[in-house]
């Protein structure tokens, strides 16, 4: 035993977030990420990844505000930084809309984002069923520039990288100090998690460069967000929906919706469709818990089960994912030699 | 121990099988042993082991040994001096070879049960313990046939019973027995027992301290490290101890500071390599540095730069001079 092996499952957003945490911050650990699928074929890939966010039932206001502003101002920096581009983190403005007033006008996370205010009347005017809305400026991270990058600085930083499935946490305790199960709607087997559930999403992705602003229904089914290489327009919230399959009615009822917000798009070429599986649950779980794995108590630290808000809570949630392994570390009895 | 394996001159054809055998087995002798030829080996090993120069009694028996492959003494010295020098795995090597010569080799039996305890090898350890009882003259008609550990213990309380004095062997037995069923004070009784025939065994002492460690009594361990280290102030493996207490009572200053103590002793004879350092020191020293949020040091730590680090964590004023050390 030459270091503290931490092995962390997962390579979507939430996986490499914390992976990068970890090992940039605990560089006398071994750390080693481990997934079956990894980008372009992981679920963030498909994410608009645009930053905002709803409030969990089971997580205090503080916790969520601290999630959500620690990733905002970490991808504001990559924004405006030279690795904007090769990161696939850019600043965006849009408008979030109403068709009733919401109970509260102003989200927990207004005064993160930028330059946050209700729109006038004359912004409204353009959305004629819509009696409500939120204008204000944040960022788009794109996760198949994104997650390639976050790799790469994980590796710099002395991470290992391994390509397989892992069937559950016995597989690992032989092997490594301390678990971390990034693994989203997987920790329904690799947890036995019940309470984590699919929450399929379909988009397209159009070509419509002459859109810049990004429009979304507050009640978070239709959206329409430009992007670097492509728009992403969608969408569906089908809870316990486990298809993978492109759904053509689907697919009509999104250009419907979307063409009704903004009728340009009806001349856009359709480049692509996606389907994914949000892994969702009534609040994130982020949390430690000794798991008796082949007669040894093996600490784990769970993150998963950000819905549709992955990434724009990735970095916070991985902060904290990391606060809670350093604990492990301090906990973890040293044995003394006979 | 990362070391390469001996190279032997062509004409010791013999010895380098028996070389190639033990590799199978996993010993990894020194290779750059300035004692190879040494004519006293295995007698200067025991002086410089009184010395509390444990490397350089390693090397000698190492010599020793591969001067005469069958010396079971010699693999039994060995393998309890690499137990004293923090490298648990080249001990149960040693002794596991000692006992294939002599099987009824009964401290080289108590040392391997200690050894596979540490280790977490209940039902190694329980066997090694097994083996002592039925080599004993004086307890081998309390020997089990078989059965687990359980049937065991029993006889052992019954043994502990029986006899009308102290064997500090026994209790040893019995304090081995008990941490591995994490009976912690009755083993810590018996370490106890055996500590007042042999108050001056700094092996006992460390016993006894490891085992209140292990049971959560940090601060008492202390006490027993501190006894063992005054008898023998190299013995590596209690310094190690010490600081892995340092560290579980949030000491961290204090810990990284014996852990450096160890490996500066590992490392005094200047003709040994890095290879000569117990891993499982380093580790601890990295778990203890990281703790300490000093950032700067962690590349040192990482590369295993003893030098550097000794330089900027040792000394009364290390916090104020970090830049001295040109970290």
């Amino acid at each position: 035993l030459s270091s503290v092996r931490v092995v962390v499952v997962g390579a979507g957003v939430v996986g490499f977030s914390t992976a990068v945490c970890i090992a940039e911050s605990l560089p006398l650990c071994s750390v080693t990420l481990l997934a079956e699928t990894f980008s372009p074929d992981t679920t963030s890939d498909g994410a608009a990844g645009i930053l905002f966010s709803s409030t969990f039932p089971d997580i205090s206001l503080e916790r969520q505000k601290c999630w959500f502003k620690d990733s905002f101002d970490h991808l504001l920096a990559i924004a405006q930084s030279p690795h904007s581009s090769e990161a696939g983190v850019v600043l965006i403005s849009g408008w979030q809309i109403f068709k009733e007033v919401p109970a509260d006008k102003k989200p927990f996370w207004w005064d993160t984002v930028i330059g946050f205010r209700f729109m006038t009347d004359r912004e409204l005017r353009r959305f004629p069923e819509y009696k409500f809305g939120q204008g204000f400026t944040t960022l788009k991270c794109e996760c198949s520039s994104y997650l390639p990058w976050l790799e790469k600085r994980f590796r710099k930083a002395g991470g290992l990288v391994e390509k397989r499935k892992v069937n559950s946490l016995e597989d690992l305790s032989h092997h490594y100090d301390v678990i971390v199960n990034c693994s989203g709607l997987g920790s329904k087997l690799l947890a036995g998690d019940h309470k984590v559930y699919p929450v399929r999403g379909q988009v397209l992705k159009m070509e419509a460069p002459w859109l810049k602003h990004f429009i979304r229904d507050g009640d978070g089914k239709t959206y329409i967000f430009p992007g670097i290489h492509s728009v992403t327009v969608g969408g569906t919230r089908q809870v316990d929906d486990w298809r993978l399959q492109v759904d053509e009615r689907d697919k009509e009822s999104i250009l419907a919706r979307c063409s009704r917000l903004e009728p340009s798009l009806s001349s856009a070429r359709v480049l692509s469709n996606w389907v994914g599986l949000r892994p969702g649950r009534r609040s994130p779980r982020v949390e430690k818990e000794l798991v008796l794995l082949q007669g040894r108590r093996v600490p784990v630290v769970h993150n998963y089960g950000h819905g549709g808000l992955g990434v724009g809570l990735a970095w916070g949630t991985a902060l904290d994912a990391f606060g809670l392994v350093r604990q492990c570390l301090h906990d973890m009895p040293l044995q003394a030699k006979l | 121990m990362g070391g390469v394996c001996k190279r032997m001159s062509p004409r010791n054809w013999k010895n380098q099988v028996l070389a190639a055998v033990h590799l199978l087995q996993g010993y990894y002798f020194n290779s750059k042993n300035p004692y190879r030829d040494w004519p006293n080996a295995f007698a200067e090993s025991q002086e410089n082991a009184r010395e509390g120069d444990l490397n350089a009694a390693v090397l000698l028996l190492e010599a020793a040994i591969l001067q005469d492959p069958q010396d079971s003494e010699a693999w039994q010295l060995l393998g309890m001096t690499q137990a004293e020098n923090e490298n648990e795995q080249a001990a149960i090597m040693s002794l596991q070879r000692c006992l294939e010569l002599r099987p009824n080799n009964l401290p080289a039996l108590m040392a391997l049960a200690v050894s596979f305890t540490n280790s977490s090898m209940q039902r190694e350890a329980c066997d090694a313990l097994r083996r002592w009882i039925g080599h004993n003259a004086r307890y081998k008609h309390l020997a089990p046939d078989s059965g687990g550990p359980l049937q065991e213990q029993r006889r052992h309380d019954a043994a502990l019973f029986n006899v009308d004095f102290v064997d500090p062997d026994l209790q040893t037995g019995l304090g081995v027995l008990f941490n591995l069923s994490n009976d912690f004070n009755k083993a810590v009784e018996a370490f106890t027992a055996a500590l007042s025939v042999r108050p001056r065994d700094y092996l006992l002492w460390n016993r006894l301290g490891a085992t209140l460690a292990n049971g959560d009594r940090s601060e008492e361990a202390m006490e027993a490290y501190s006894r063992a280290l005054d008898l023998q102030p190299g013995f590596i493996r209690s310094r190690y101890n010490l600081g892995i207490s340092c560290i579980n009572l949030g000491l961290h200053r204090e810990a990284v500071s014996n852990f450096l103590t160890a490996l500066n002793q590992q490392r005094r004879s200047q003709r040994c390599g890095h290879q000569q350092m117990s891993a499982n020191i380093w580790a601890a020293l990295r778990i203890a540095i990281s703790m300490m949020d000093r950032p700067e040091l962690f590349q040192a730590a990482k590369a295993g730069d003893l030098d550097l680090l000794t330089r900027c964590l040792t000394g009364p004023s290390d916090w104020t001079e970090q830049k001295q050390c040109g970290v």
